[in-house]
């Protein structure tokens, strides 16, 4: 993991679609008011003619996106997490998911690292409301080049996917030699004290928490899943089965989240105890991200705590 | 739709036909807003215009009038016409083909129900299917 090289998802999903857009010719870009903040700006420069600025009006973002894709475009909706599930999930499901359409949604600003923005624009529910629909993928990546792989990736299938995005900056983890497959898990080391399963941005606390812990003596394994749906359910059964202790963590709700996507399976194949690590039903906070990790104890030393201690 | 059409020239002219009690949504106004900023010349909408909604009489409900200036401010050649007329019906489709760097809507006046004597104006019917007794009656009404 290269700490001094951070970057944030938004940034790499920015850079990747204005890349696509040169090669694939159907791909347009629709932004509710926040192109500069969400990176499709980078599109919008490059290719004005395709890109679509709906205003604040994120319920029409989605219907529209919904009829571009009916004529063969490969539609990229973007706004705020809080803005395009809270305010538009009914477009989403009636419009996208239930008629299965080729739409991706990609929302950045998702979680509490959103950060001084405060709770009413911390999206904690997101994964939950998209993982209800049927047909629709649901992704989170954790660092710049997985987010670009997902992005080329999800560009390739025709479905309807959610891609959640974030501002806070994560330090590079991958490199260009690794295998990157829609729902398939990444699994970091092959410890079997516990499965840390995490998604996005505390992905790298995992890491670190990992790290620490080898040197201590304990030797647990991460596993980064950008695909909450469908979920990889051979891995978490096979990490049920090799680890002693599973923990999963996100910045996002304990309700409904990946730690309810893992539970979910574990109930069916393999019944087992599961410490979900999370925002428990509460809304977020104001403050700077990093600080609100720690209040909201989703740092590599809580799960270091939680390893040793639960 | 209408704006995927307008990407590739293709031509095509999209048909929205809304109802009157539906324009209380505001994703309405939204894609409304949407159609002119866009200069959809290819959407027509018409609105059926029964001033009738589940609840009761439009206008009690939630007042949506005046239908004609809030089209028009958002950007729409408006037509009215009287929604049982063929004649005027197919005149405003028409002429809507004509009208450049717009949408337009056309608010045609009906009356829910129209023909059948126990159907008419009658809120009820929304959402109900008549019943073998009343179909036929119906039906007889209808093709007198
Ligand atoms: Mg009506």
């Amino acid at each position: 993991m290269n700490l001094e090289n951070l970057k944030a998802t938004r940034q790499s999903y920015g850079e990747k679609l204005a890349e696509l857009g040169e090669e694939n010719k159907d791909i347009v870009v629709l932004d509710a008011d926040l192109s500069g903040a969400t990176k499709t700006s980078i599109f919008a420069k490059k290719f004005p003619e395709r890109f679509f600025d709906m205003g604040i009006s994120e319920q029409d973002m989605m219907s529209t996106a919904a009829g571009l894709s009916t004529f063969g475009k490969i539609p990229f909706a973007s706004s705020f997490a809080m803005f395009a599930c809270g305010r538009a999930y009914d477009q989403i499901r009636n419009s996208i998911a239930y008629p299965h359409l080729n739409v991706k949604i990609c929302a950045s600003h998702a979680g509490i690292t959103v950060g001084e923005d405060g709770a009413s624009h911390q999206m904690l529910e997101d994964i939950g409301m998209m993982r209800g629909l049927a047909n629709m993928y649901v992704m989170c990546t954790s660092d710049d080049l997985e987010t670009k792989w997902a992005v080329e990736a999800i560009t390739k299938i025709k479905e309807p996917v959610y891609l959640r995005l974030c501002r806070y900056a994560t330090p590079q983890i991958y490199d260009e030699n690794q295998k990157f497959e829609i729902g398939k898990g990444v699994q970091i080391g092959e410890g079997t004290d516990a499965t840390v399963f995490a998604t996005g941005v505390v992905v790298p606390e995992a890491i670190k928490a990992k790290e620490e812990l080898e040197k201590q003596g304990i030797n647990i394994r991460v596993v980064d899943m950008h695909t909450i749906k469908p979920i990889d359910e051979e891995l978490i059964v096979k990490c049920a089965k090799e680890t002693k202790k599973l923990i999963s963590i996100e910045d996002h709700s304990v309700i409904n989240g990946l730690g309810t996507a893992i539970s979910d399976v574990l109930t069916e194949k393999y019944p087992c105890k599961l410490i979900k690590m999370g925002i428990k039903d509460r809304y977020g906070k104001s403050g700077p991200a990093k600080e609100l990790l720690k209040y909201f104890k989703l740092t590599a030393e809580d799960i270091i705590d939680v390893v040793k201690n639960s | 739709m209408a704006l995927a059409s307008k990407l590739d020239h293709e031509g095509v002219r999209v048909y929205c036909i809304c109802g009157d009690g539906e324009l209380e949504e505001g994703q309405v106004w939204e894609a409304a807003m949407t159609a002119s900023h866009y200069k959809l010349d290819n959407l027509c909408v018409v609105v059926d215009n029964n001033n009738l909604q589940i609840d009761g009489q439009v206008d009690q409900v939630m007042n949506i009038y005046p239908l004609d200036k809030k089209f028009k401010s958002f950007g729409f050649e408006v037509i009215n016409i009287d929604g049982h007329n063929m004649n005027q019906i197919i005149n405003a489709f028409n002429k809507a083909k004509t009208v450049k760097g717009k949408p337009t809507a056309i608010i045609a006046k009906t009356i829910k129900g129209k023909g059948v004597s126990f159907m008419e104006n009658v809120a009820d019917w929304h959402g109900k299917a008549p019943n073998e007794k009343e179909y036929n009656l119906a039906i007889k009404e209808l093709q007198k």
